[in-house]
């Protein structure tokens, strides 16, 4: 049978359950989590494969209602206290039709469900038999939501969003006397996506494909009746639209009411399909806030938990995101003014030890520390030369000053005051920078004219102490460095010009520079890798990542990789919880970005890059420390709302869908890691863990969408993976990923070897980067017509460095390039064009003598066999014979050999039909000879995967969301009872991991709009052992 | 991205603007006719959820083009407005009200229809559940009202999505129709979820009354082992358009003298038109809080 080990697809419903748990709907599983352990508790396929849209929690049966559909189930929350909290499926039912909403109402005794055709049943619980009463509302045509009102079945209230873009609200009750529909609310110019009713303000709130969300309020001309009275309270009411708020780009899914307490006047929360939440004012309809929640997808759902202060949010990425407070709120930035006006802050520090938090400096050379008791800022230090136009560096502790004058003064923050150490005395140059070497007890200056000396920091009472070493930038406009790293006697240095330059202690002058690496306005600093040794990341203004390898004799730096963010302008790199953090700008906003979450932990308004600032976090608060317009200000949040903001395992893939997905086996030891390349342009290489996905790493070479994938472990290299990805735009790309480390420290590096663009090439006919091997897209002119559809390498033989690579492409020709990984030179070798027809598909394998055959197939069904072994440039190839196998497109192919020269190929195609044929192949007589063929028709629609696993058996996959095993006799397949429901749609294909344990055959990867594993065993039995239906339409 | 990409990548949307269709999707019923001659004796036609049109194009071309005889009929209905065609009686109705119907069969003068057809598809969610029960639900009422105006014998063809819970749908027309394909246009792109369903021969139940006041709903799996067993409808699968037919899937180059066309018929009064007109004039809400960090900066500059 096949079991569901992982899965990460579109989360769609949320529910918070007192006191600090929250059930989530992903796929068909109910995931129950702990906000307070921040643990995923359980997780519970209730409805295989059938998606959950709607978790509505009741307290008082402490049951929760759980559809999706036209399935509901009612599942029970078990809290004994002492025990973790458990959920029990009591039962599960099939309805007739889609349901909308669902609600327990006279003290859970009666269970209540709206259907899409505006149909409302109402269920007796207590009764053995399954007494149901059916009201129809007045209006039959479909809804697209709708919301139950009412505790009492004597007050049934439905608020329905139909299809044609008008509100109805109904009274719904058996009897024909009291059903009454009480109002039609038109106003929308399109479908109703969501409806829903504040009590407290009495507002009913929809939001819809006109991209508005709208509210309506309920008035009464005479006395005001009860909230729990609805029928007259609706019934008697007059209900005006009260505004119409445009405020998102794209369809608003739905929407959901904070409150801190009841007497907040309250915010609405609407979600969009343009990945944004807004936040609007109930009562004034201002628009408060609006924030990018899911990057590139749908918010599908949220919840917003009063008790705890927290909005929980899903996208369609697959993750469950926590906002609290800090995230939805501009938090204000406080403003701590200078005890006298006359002084002017130039540079500002926060310390991580030390009596003063905070030190400042003015315009006349005084240094203020900030007192946190008495809340206010005292002189400490003053000296005319640390006026205008000095600089500083500081690590929290030591704090370095350089002065116009060539004067460095040396400061510790210590447990009572600020210390002086040491001043130092250099050249009557300007110090144009100062950078501390703390890990050596030295300090960098850089004087004029580029020159730097390297000192130690405590030197300084000599009046003219000695330069340990002295180093030269190469020239340029602004001569000096941004940031410094020192590893040993090695210095890396990134200056104002975007270069990036090793230097020696030993050599003056560098012994290697990447001019304008980072662009031409900068690059901000440089932090080593605390996982991987000799590895460092770069940051720059042109809003790229940069990584790079010292090489073992450090006298060379590699750049393996340089990846874009979407932020405007990277400040600096700061490791938290040994995640790569990135402080940046982002026009006027400074921004914590969180590397691995893909998303902004905190934002400031500061007005943008240009001014003194400085960070820090510490085990309880973060703070932001900045100049503005001459004054200062603070903005400080507990580290907790900052931090940890995603639940465990739910930090969400690709925000579209994927086309490809692969493992990667790693160390032999499972899991394996999973390589995915989709619609939204990367690739992530993710780790599998707590039943979900876990991003390691982001790669964003692509332009376009990836949608083939072809990995090659490296038999020289155990652990370094050749990755061939290939996509829309024409653009092949070629990496190497390197795993190493154990368990939970997997560490990825990827290198980009080299692109390559169809009919692109460089737009400057001279380049003076010659370190930059490919990848550097914005200089090539990209052929857009054409789209890779799939790729496939395979190694040369000459020892891990030359490599052949097969592309499908869309304008009907199989490409293939040359790859050399010693010279990284990629080049397009050969095009045959055949198919005359999309084509789909290209595998290539090995025969028993070595000769490698390429399998190729394309949109119009035909399946093309080539003898690939040798190929020679201008020699033109023709295939070895070719078979007209689907109606249409092949979409998937599997191939075994049975024998010497006869091969087993499984294809799945786009015409429903699952083949099986035999075929033979003679490379030295150029043979294809047909020898047996068997149809299926399992599935009810394409069928985009297959796989050949070991002891006869094999696998399908379609878009019908049916994963299937069967036993093959020859060509036959034999139907096992093992179908099992993916809980992903729009299936792409799959991919497998052959296990070697006893019990388990292997892993099974199935992408698609997100990812699932599976593992198949042995245990099932040929209870049926009949053919599946297998009608032919060219027969009947 | 260019003015012409799209040209590029996809040779229908290309064909469609140069041939004068209303959309691409005309390719895919002329394709399907290749197969299944659905136009033969056609003398009433309907047109279900007809806009933009192409569909009704289609229609007119095939059944005006073949005899000059004025007594053929072509009724197209759409809730949406839809730019008058010549020769296309344009009814904007519902397909869900009786009244439809009747006024369906009054323009054939009593008679019914010999052809029903129906390209109507939601705006897509994302969500495929959604969107294919929304699909189903589409073509259901499509059918209902089919069964008051089609004849018997008669045809029907109508967009469905090939997706999890698809061959339910089919056991539910198989009770209308002997004859169920699935029919697969060239036109139609290969990894697309889009198919068709030709129903041939409409032969109701014996004793079958047309009943408009209840939805039909769509037939579901009686228990768990269906919904993972074997038994269920697999419909016979056909590709339609012949083998020189253009393939939706290729790129095809453009002649060095390629000139772009702007398409034929934009969407009329979309949802989002007024959303999308407030955001080209930049007058979509903005945060108040940007509005206060501005004010406070202004009081400090005044200071």
């Amino acid at each position: 049978m096949a079991k569901k080990l992982y899965l990460q697809t579109h989360v769609t419903a949320l529910c918070t359950v007192e006191p600090h748990f929250l059930l989530e709907g992903c796929g068909g599983f109910i995931n129950l989590y702990d906000f307070d352990s921040n643990e995923l508790l359980e997780s519970l396929d209730i409805f295989r494969g059938s998606r959950i849209h709607g978790i509505q929690y009741s307290p008082q049966n402490r049951t929760a209602i759980v559809f999706g559909g036209k399935l509901l189930a009612l599942v029970a929350f078990n809290d004994s206290g002492t025990a973790l909290p458990r959920l029990e499926l009591l039962q599960k039912s099939n309805e007739t039709d889609w349901i909308r909403d669902a609600k327990f109402v006279n003290n859970g005794d009666y269970l209540i469900k709206l259907t899409s055709h505006n149909k409302v049943f109402i269920q007796k619980r207590t009764s053995s038999e399954a007494e149901v009463i059916e009201v129809q509302g007045d209006e039959q045509c479909i809804l697209y939501c709708g919301k139950i009102l009412g505790e009492d079945l004597s007050q049934l209230t439905i608020l329905a969003g139909t299809v044609f873009g008008s509100i109805l609200v109904w009274a719904a009750s058996p009897s024909q006397q009291d059903k009454c529909l009480f109002h039609r609310l038109t106003g929308h110019n399109g479908v109703i996506f969501s409806i829903n009713y504040d009590e407290i303000s009495r507002t009913i709130i929809s939001t819809s494909d006109d991209r508005t969300v709208r509210t309506w309020s309920l008035r009464h001309e005479d006395e005001e009746p009860n909230n729990s009275n609805l029928w007259s309270l609706f019934g008697r009411a007059k209900i005006d639209s009260k505004y119409e708020l445009y405020g998102h780009e794209a369809r608003v899914w739905n929407c959901v009411i904070i409150r801190q307490n009841q007497c907040d006047s309250g915010l609405i929360a609407s979600l969009g399909e343009d990945s944004r939440i807004c936040l609007w004012d109930l009562m004034s309809g201002k628009l408060v806030s609006k924030f990018d929640a899911h990057p590139g997808t749908s918010v599908w759902a949220a919840v917003w938990d009063s008790r705890l202060q927290l909005l929980v949010t899903a996208g369609g990425e697959g993750s469950t995101r926590i906002w609290n407070a800090n995230h939805l709120q501009e938090t204000s930035c406080r403003q701590l003014k200078l005890p006298e006006d006359s002084q002017v802050p130039r540079l500002v520090i926060v310390t991580s030890t030390g009596y003063y938090r905070y030190l400042v400096s003015s315009q006349l050379g005084i240094i203020y520390g900030w007192n946190g008791h008495t809340q206010s800022w005292v002189s400490l230090f003053q000296d005319d030369r640390l006026g205008n136009g000095s600089v500083l560096d500081s690590d929290g502790r030591t704090i370095i000053f350089g002065t116009p004058t060539g004067a460095v003064f040396v400061f510790i923050s210590g447990p009572s005051s600020l210390e002086l150490q040491a001043t130092h005395q250099l050249e009557k140059s300007k110090i144009y920078s100062v950078h501390l070497v703390a890990s050596q007890q030295q300090f960098m200056a850089c004087l004029d004219n580029g020159r730097m000396v390297l000192m130690n920091l405590l030197d300084g009472s000599s009046r003219e102490s000695q330069p340990r070493a002295q180093f030269i930038l190469p020239e340029g406009k602004q001569r000096w460095p941004s940031c410094v790293l020192a590893t040993q006697n090695r210095f890396m240095m990134g200056d104002r010009e975007g270069s990036f330059h090793l230097y020696s202690t030993e050599k003056e002058t560098p012994l290697q520079s990447f001019p304008h690496i980072h662009g031409k306005n900068g690059l901000t600093d440089v932090q080593s890798d605390p996982l991987g040794q000799l590895l460092y990341y770069t940051g720059g203004r042109d809003g790229r990542i940069g990584l790079w390898r010292l090489t073992d004799d450090k006298n060379q730096l590699e750049l393996l990789s340089l990846t874009n963010t979407s932020l405007g302008w990277i400040a600096r790199l700061r490791w938290i919880d040994q995640q790569l953090t990135y402080l940046a700008f982002q026009s006027d906003r400074f921004v914590v970005w969180s590397n691995q979450q893909q998303r902004s932990l905190m934002q400031v308004p500061c007005g943008g890059g240009h001014r003194s600032w400085d960070f820090d976090v510490t085990s309880s608060d973060v703070t932001f420390l900045f100049i503005k317009d001459k004054h200062i200000y603070e903005n400080r949040r507990q580290l907790s709302g900052v931090f940890n903001s995603s639940l465990p395992g739910r930090c969400g893939g690709h925000s579209k869908s994927i086309c490809r997905g692969r493992f990667v086996g790693f160390h032999n030891e499972w899991p394996p890691l999973v390589l995915t390349g989709s619609e939204d342009t990367t690739m992530r290489l993710s780790r599998l863990e707590k039943r979900s996905a876990q991003s390691l790493s982001i790669i964003t070479k692509h332009v376009s969408s990836v949608r083939a994938l072809a990995v090659k472990e490296l038999r020289s290299r155990s652990g370094t993976w050749l990755c061939v990805s290939a996509g829309g735009r024409a653009q092949l790309s070629v990496g190497l990923l390197t795993l190493s480390g154990q368990g939970d420290q997997v560490h990825v590096i990827h290198r980009d070897v080299r692109s390559h663009f169809l009919r692109g090439w460089l737009r400057r006919a001279t380049t003076n980067k010659p370190w930059i091997q490919g990848g550097d897209h914005l200089s090539l002119i990209p052929d857009p017509e054409t789209r890779y559809m799939d790729v496939d390498v395979v190694d040369r033989g000459c020892g891990d460095s030359n490599f052949h690579i097969f592309a499908a492409c869309s304008d009907s020709f199989i490409r293939i390039f040359d790859l050399s990984l010693e010279s990284c030179k990629l080049d397009l070798f050969h095009e045959v064009n055949f198919h005359n027809c999309c084509v789909l598909l290209v595998k290539v394998i090995a025969d028993p003598d070595g000769n490698s055959i390429l399998f190729s197939a394309g949109t119009d069904g035909r399946l093309a066999v080539w003898n690939v072994t040798i190929l020679e440039e201008d020699k033109a190839i023709d295939p070895l014979g070719s078979l007209l196998i689907h109606q249409s497109g092949i979409n998937s192919l599997d191939c075994q050999w049975t024998d010497l020269d006869r091969m087993l190929i499984l294809t799945g195609g786009d015409d429903n039909a699952l083949i099986c044929t035999q075929i033979e192949i003679s490379c030295e007589r150029s043979l294809l000879t047909l020898i047996d063929q068997q149809k299926q028709f399992p599935h009810a629609a394409q069928i985009s995967g297959v796989a050949l696993l070991a002891n006869n058996l094999c696998l399908s996959v379609s878009l019908d969301q049916r994963l299937i095993l069967w036993k093959r006799e020859d060509t036959r397949l034999k139907w096992l009872s093992a179908v099992c429901c993916c809980d992903i749609s729009d299936i792409q294909g799959l991919d497998v991991s052959v296990d070697d344990s006893k019990t388990s055959l292997a892993k099974i990867l199935v992408y698609g709009q997100g990812i699932q594993v599976f593992e198949v065993d042995n245990s099932f039995n040929i209870t049926h052992n009949l053919d599946y239906s297998s009608v032919d339409p060219l027969s009947d | 991205m260019g003015k012409t990409s799209k040209d590029k990548r996809d040779v229908y949307y290309r064909l469609a603007k140069e041939e004068g269709w209303r959309a691409r999707s005309a390719f895919k019923l002329l394709q399907i006719d290749d197969e299944f001659h659905i136009f033969e004796g056609v003398k009433n036609a309907v047109d279900l959820c007809a806009a933009p049109g192409s569909w009704s194009q289609v229609l007119t071309r095939k059944l005006h083009n073949k005899d000059e005889n004025s007594s053929t009929k072509i009724v197209a209905v759409d809730l949406q407005a839809m730019a008058p065609l010549p020769g296309v009686i344009q009814i904007q109705g519902d397909i869900t009200q009786l009244s439809t119907a009747e006024k369906i069969i009054q323009h054939f003068e009593g008679e019914k229809a010999d052809l029903v057809v129906c390209d109507g598809a939601p705006d897509v969610t994302g969500l495929h559940d959604i969107d294919e029960y929304v699909q189903a639900q589409l073509l259901l009422a499509a059918l209902n009202i089919t069964t008051h105006v089609l004849k018997d014998g008669g045809i029907f063809v109508a967009k469905i999505f090939r997706g999890r819970d698809i061959t339910l749908l089919y056991s539910q027309l198989r009770i209308f129709f002997p004859k169920v394909t699935v029919a697969k246009p060239m036109s139609s792109r290969n990894s697309s979820i889009e198919a068709f369903v030709v129903c041939q021969n409409y032969s109701p139940p014996s004793g079958y009354i047309p009943n408009m006041s209840n939805p039909l709903l769509d037939h579901q799996y009686c228990d768990w082992n269906e919904w993972e067993g074997p038994n269920r409808v697999i419909v016979p699968f056909l590709a339609c358009g012949d083998l020189s037919a253009y393939d939706s899937d290729m790129s095809y180059p453009l002649d060095a003298g390629y000139k772009f066309r702007p398409p034929t018929q934009t969407p009329i009064n979309p949802p989002y038109q007024e959303a999308v007109c407030i955001r080209k004039q930049d007058q979509l809400a903005k945060p108040e809080a940007d509005q206060i960090t501005k004010l406070e900066s202004l009081e400090l500059s005044d200071e």
